[in-house]
C-alpha cells in the first residue's frame, strides 16, 4: 500500500541506529528514498542548526552542490542515487556529536521503568485501600445511582438506564463528548486533507473479502441502526451503534473501493452530516437546559416507556449521536488510510 | 430566576454553536468574523454579569436541564468565574484581532475556516472549565482543549511546529490520563463528582481519618495532571517549542489563556474541592511552593539562553506560570488572591508581547531572531511600543500590570511562616532576571536606526487598535489594584 518500506519497527532500528551515531544507510546497497532521506537530513539540520523553511534550506543545498560543481537537478525532480550527495555535503561545524543521544536514551529508559514502577506502586497501593468493586456498602452506592436506577424510567421515559443517564441526566456531558469527537475529526480534516491528495485504497479486488462482505454488510448496517434506534429500549445506544454503524462504512469502503464510496458518500457530505446532527444535539439540548433550569415547563412528552416514541428527545438524540460516531470513524479510516505523499 | 444567570450557558451554547455551524460559510473571511463578533458579545455578556454580581455580592448555580445539582449537570458563577470569564473573553478577542494578518499568512486559505472552529471550541472549553461546578464536565472540556491546543500549534505547518505538537500532544495526554485517574479516584472514595458534595464529604473524610491514602493520591495525581498541561516548571519542556512554532494568534491563546484554564481548576480544586487543611496536612502547599520557586529561576535562566525572540517569550512565560504556583504554595487566601490576580496580569502582558513580536517579524520580513529584528521597532513603533511595555511590566515597572502582582504576591508571602524570606528573594531574583533578558531585547528592537528606514504603513491597521486595547487593559490592571483585589477576594469567598 505504501510506497516504501515503512514498517514501524524497520524505522525505529534506523532511528536508534542514527542515534548511537552509525550511519543507518550502510547495509542498504539500495538508495534510500530521496525525499525521506532529505527531509531527514533537513530535520537534523534544524535540530542542530536553527530553523529554516524547507524551500529555503533545498534551495541552499542546491547552491552548495552548484559551488562544488555538482550539477545535478533538485532530488524531486528526478529519483535515483541523491542521497549519497546529499549525507556527502554535511556542513562542517554542525552540533553533531554521535553517541551523545546514545547515552540519553538509556538514560530515558532507566528513568521511565522507574517512574513507571513507581506509579504502578503507588496505585496498586491506592487499590488495595479502595472499597472492593461491587461492595454494596461502598460509597459509590449513594442517593446519586440509586435515583437513577429507581426513578430513571419514570423521569426520562427510557428503559435503558444507561441512555436515560448520559442523554437526559447529565446531557451536557455528552454533549461535551460528541464535540471531542467533531473535534478530533476536524482536526485529521485540517490536516491531512489535501486538495490533490491522491484517492487511496482502491477496493481490494479480493474475492473471498468481496463475496463475505457484501454478505455481512447489509446485516452490519441494519445491527448498527437497530442499536442506535432501540438505545432507550434496550442496551446499545447512539455510541455503540455509531461504531457499529462506522465499522459498516469502512467494510462497505473495503468492498466497494474509494471511487464508488466517494460517489455515495462524498467526504464533504460526511462533514455536512456531522455538522448538522451535532448542531441539530445542540439545538434540541439547549431547549431542554433553557426551559428546565428557568423552570418554563414546555416538556417534551416522554411517551409510554417501552414504545419507540418514547422518552422525549432520546431517540433523536440518540440518532445523531449516532451519525456523528459513525461518519467520524469513517473519516478517521479513509484519511490515515491515504496514501503517503 | 433573574434573566442574566443565563449568561454562562447562552456564552458556552453561543461559542459552541457557532463555532458548530461556521463550517457553512462560504465567505471569505467569514469564520474568522463570526469568531470575532461572537467573541465580543461574550465579553460584553460577562462583563454586564460581572458588574451584577460585584454589585450583588452574589453567586449562583444553573441548572442544566430538568434534573438538580447531584442528579444533572450545573454550572456555578460567582463574581471570581464573572471576571476570568470577562477577561478571558477579552483576550481571546484581542489575540484573534492582533493576529488575524499572521494567521492568513501562515495558514493556507481553505484552513483558515477550520483553523477558526477549532480555536472557538478551545475557548468555549476554557469557559467551561471556568464556569464548571462538576469535575467529570470539567474533564470532558480538558480533552477538548487538549485536542484542539494541539492543532492550534500544528496548524502553521512548518518542520518544527509538527515535531513540538506531537511532543505537546504526548504531554498533554499524560497530563488529561492523570487528572482522570484522580477522578476516578475520588469518585470510588467518595461517590460524588459534584465539587459541592466532594468538599462536604472529603472534610468529613478528612476528620474521620478514613481513606486518606487514596485522598492523597487524587491529590497528587490531579494536581501533577494539571501542572504538566500548564508547563509548570519541572514539566515545561514541551512548551517553548510549542509556543514559538505557532502562529501568532495561536502563541497568544495558548501562552495567555490555555496555561491559564487549567490553572483556574486547580484554584477551584484547591478551594472548593480538598480544602486548604487537607492540603496543608499533605504538605501539598511546599511542593507546590518549591516547585514555584525553582521554577520562575530556572525557567528564566533559559529564557536568557534564547536567542529566537518567541522562544525567549515562551520560557518567560514558563516563568511567570511559576509565580503562579508560588502563590498557590503560600497556603493562604492572601496567595491565592494574588494567584488570581497573577492570571489575570499575564493573561493581559504575556498576548500582547506575542503579537507585538509577531507584528516586528513581520516587519523584519520574518526573522525569528535578535539579528534580524535590530532596530525592526522604528519600521513599526506601535508594535516596539507593545513589546517594550510588556517587556517592562513583567520586569515589574509600576503603574503596569506586572508590578501590581508580585506586589499582591510580596504581600501575601509576608503574612506566610518560613516561607517569607524565600518567595520575597525568588521575586527579587526573578524579577531581575526577567530585565536581564527583556531589557536587552527591547533596545536591540528600538537599536539603531538603519539609513533609509521605512515606516511599513500609514493607516491604521486592525492588530494596532488590538495593541492599544492591551496596553489600556494593562494600565487598567497595574492602577486598578484595589478594586480587583476587591473582587477577587469577594469571589474567593463565593466560590
Amino acid at each position: 500500500m505504501m510506497k516504501h518500506d515503512g514498517k514501524p519497527q524497520h524505522l525505529f532500528d534506523r532511528f536508534m541506529r542514527w542515534a548511537e551515531g552509525e550511519d543507518p544507510n550502510q547495509d542498504r546497497e539500495v538508495a534510500e528514498d530521496p525525499e525521506r532521506a532529505e527531509f531527514i537530513e533537513y530535520l537534523e539540520y534544524i535540530d542542530s542548526h536553527e530553523f529554516l523553511d524547507f524551500g529555503a534550506y533545498r534551495l541552499m543545498r542546491y547552491r552548495e552542490r552548484k559551488a562544488k560543481g555538482i550539477t545535478q537537478p533538485l532530488p524531486h525532480s528526478s529519483g535515483q542515487g541523491q542521497s549519497v550527495v546529499i549525507s556527502q555535503s554535511r556542513i562542517p561545524g554542525r552540533r553533531y556529536r554521535p553517541g551523545r543521544l546514545r547515552s540519553l536514551i538509556r538514560l530515558y529508559r532507566i528513568a521511565s521503568i522507574f517512574v513507571a514502577i513507581v506509579m504502578m506502586v503507588t496505585l496498586l497501593g491506592v487499590v488495595l485501600v479502595m472499597p472492593q468493586f461491587g461492595d454494596p456498602d461502598a460509597p459509590a452506592v449513594n442517593e446519586v445511582s440509586e435515583r437513577y436506577l429507581e426513578q430513571g424510567v419514570e423521569e426520562t421515559g427510557a428503559i435503558n438506564a444507561v441512555t436515560g443517564m448520559i442523554l437526559d441526566y447529565r446531557a451536557f456531558d455528552t454533549f461535551g463528548e460528541s464535540t471531542v469527537l467533531f473535534a478530533a475529526a476536524m482536526s485529521v480534516i485540517l490536516l491531512l486533507r489535501h486538495p490533490g491528495r491522491p484517492a487511496a485504497t482502491e477496493g481490494s479486488g479480493d474475492l473471498i473479502l468481496h463475496r463475505m462482505g457484501m454478505l455481512i454488510l447489509p446485516a452490519v448496517m441494519m445491527f448498527g441502526i437497530y442499536v442506535i434506534l432501540n438505545g432507550h429500549l434496550s442496551p446499545g445506544g447512539g455510541f455503540s451503534g455509531g461504531t457499529v454503524l462506522g465499522c459498516g462504512l469502512i467494510l462497505s469502503a473495503l468492498i466497494l473501493g474509494r471511487s464508488r464510496m466517494e460517489i455515495l458518500l462524498p467526504s464533504k457530505r460526511i462533514t455536512k452530516l456531522t455538522v448538522i446532527c451535532l448542531l441539530a444535539y445542540g439545538v434540541m439540548k439547549g431547549y431542554s437546559f433553557f426551559t428546565g433550569a428557568n423552570h418554563i415547563g414546555w416538556d417534551i412528552p416522554k411517551g409510554t416507556p417501552g414504545a419507540i416514541f418514547s422518552g422525549g428527545f432520546l431517540l433523536p438524540l440518540n440518532i445523531c449521536v449516532g451519525i456523528i460516531v459513525g461518519c467520524t470513524m469513517y473519516t478517521f479510516y479513509t484519511l490515515f488510510a491515504g496514501k503517503e505523499e | 430566576m433573574n434573566f442574566i444567570q443565563n449568561i454562562p450557558f447562552f456564552s458556552l451554547f453561543l461559542i459552541l454553536l457557532s463555532a458548530i455551524a461556521s463550517p457553512f460559510l462560504s465567505q471569505k473571511n467569514g469564520a474568522l468574523r463570526l469568531a470575532q463578533g461572537v467573541q465580543l458579545a461574550v465579553t460584553l455578556l460577562s462583563g454586564w454579569l460581572l458588574t451584577e454580581l460585584w454589585q450583588t455580592g452574589t453567586s449562583f448555580t444553573y441548572q442544566m436541564g430538568h434534573f438538580p445539582a447531584p442528579w444533572g449537570n450545573e454550572l456555578k458563577a460567582g463574581p471570581l468565574e464573572a471576571l476570568f470569564a470577562a477577561s478571558f473573553s477579552l483576550v481571546m478577542l484581542l489575540s484573534f484581532t492582533g493576529g488575524t494578518r499572521d494567521i492568513q499568512r501562515d495558514i493556507r486559505p481553505e484552513r483558515q475556516g477550520m483553523f477558526c472552529l477549532l480555536m472557538q471550541l478551545l475557548y468555549a472549553a476554557l469557559l467551561a472549565m471556568v464556569y464548571t461546578n462538576d469535575l467529570f464536565t470539567a474533564y470532558v472540556f480538558i480533552e477538548i482543549a487538549a485536542i484542539t491546543a494541539c492543532v492550534a500549534v500544528v496548524a502553521k505547518e512548518s518542520g518544527k511546529s509538527v515535531v513540538a505538537a506531537i511532543r505537546y500532544l504526548v504531554f498533554s495526554c499524560l497530563g488529561s490520563g492523570l487528572v482522570l485517574l484522580g477522578i476516578s479516584i475520588l469518585y470510588c472514595v467518595t461517590g460524588h463528582l459534584l465539587m459541592e458534595d466532594l468538599g462536604e464529604i472529603i472534610a468529613q473524610l478528612v476528620s474521620g481519618g478514613t481513606y486518606m491514602v487514596p485522598l492523597t493520591a487524587a491529590a497528587l495525581l490531579m494536581t501533577l495532571g494539571l501542572s504538566i498541561k500548564s508547563a509548570q516548571f519541572p514539566f515545561h519542556a514541551w512548551l517553548p517549542d510549542a509556543h514559538a512554532s505557532a502562529t501568532t494568534s495561536a502563541s497568544a491563546i495558548l501562552s495567555g489563556l490555555v496555561l491559564k484554564g487549567y490553572i483556574v481548576l486547580l484554584i477551584k480544586l484547591i478551594v472548593r474541592v480538598f480544602g486548604d487543611s487537607m492540603l496543608i496536612s499533605i504538605y501539598m502547599d511546599d511542593l507546590l511552593f518549591l516547585l514555584g520557586l525553582t521554577g520562575m529561576l530556572f525557567a528564566s535562566v533559559a529564557a536568557l539562553r534564547q536567542e529566537d525572540v518567541k522562544r525567549m517569550v515562551a520560557y518567560s512565560s514558563s516563568a511567570q506560570i511559576s509565580y503562579i504556583f508560588l502563590a498557590l504554595g503560600l497556603g493562604s487566601r492572601a496567595g491565592t488572591a494574588a494567584a488570581c490576580f497573577q492570571i489575570l496580569a499575564h493573561a493581559f502582558t504575556k498576548p500582547m508581547i506575542f503579537v507585538g513580536a509577531g507584528a516586528l517579524i513581520r516587519a523584519g520580513r520574518g526573522g525569528h531572531y535578535w539579528s534580524d529584528l535590530r532596530g525592526a521597532a522604528w519600521r513599526d513603533p506601535m508594535a516596539g511600543l507593545a513589546f517594550t511595555v510588556g517587556g517592562l511590566s513583567l520586569c515589574g515597572l509600576p503603574l503596569l500590570a506586572g508590578f501590581s502582582s508580585k506586589y499582591g504576591l510580596a504581600v501575601a508571602a509576608l503574612a506566610a511562616e518560613w516561607q517569607t524570606m524565600p518567595a520575597l528573594f525568588g521575586i527579587a531574583a526573578s524579577s531581575v532576571l526577567n530585565a536581564t533578558y527583556y531589557i536587552p531585547a527591547i533596545l536591540a528592537i528600538w537599536g539603531k536606526r538603519a539609513e533609509r528606514e521605512q515606516l511599513l504603513h500609514h493607516t491604521v491597521q486592525d492588530y494596532q487598535i488590538a495593541i492599544v486595547c492591551f496596553l489600556v487593559c494593562n494600565v487598567i490592571l497595574g492602577m486598578g489594584v484595589g478594586p480587583l483585589f476587591e473582587v477577587i477576594y469577594q469571589g474567593l469567598e463565593l466560590l
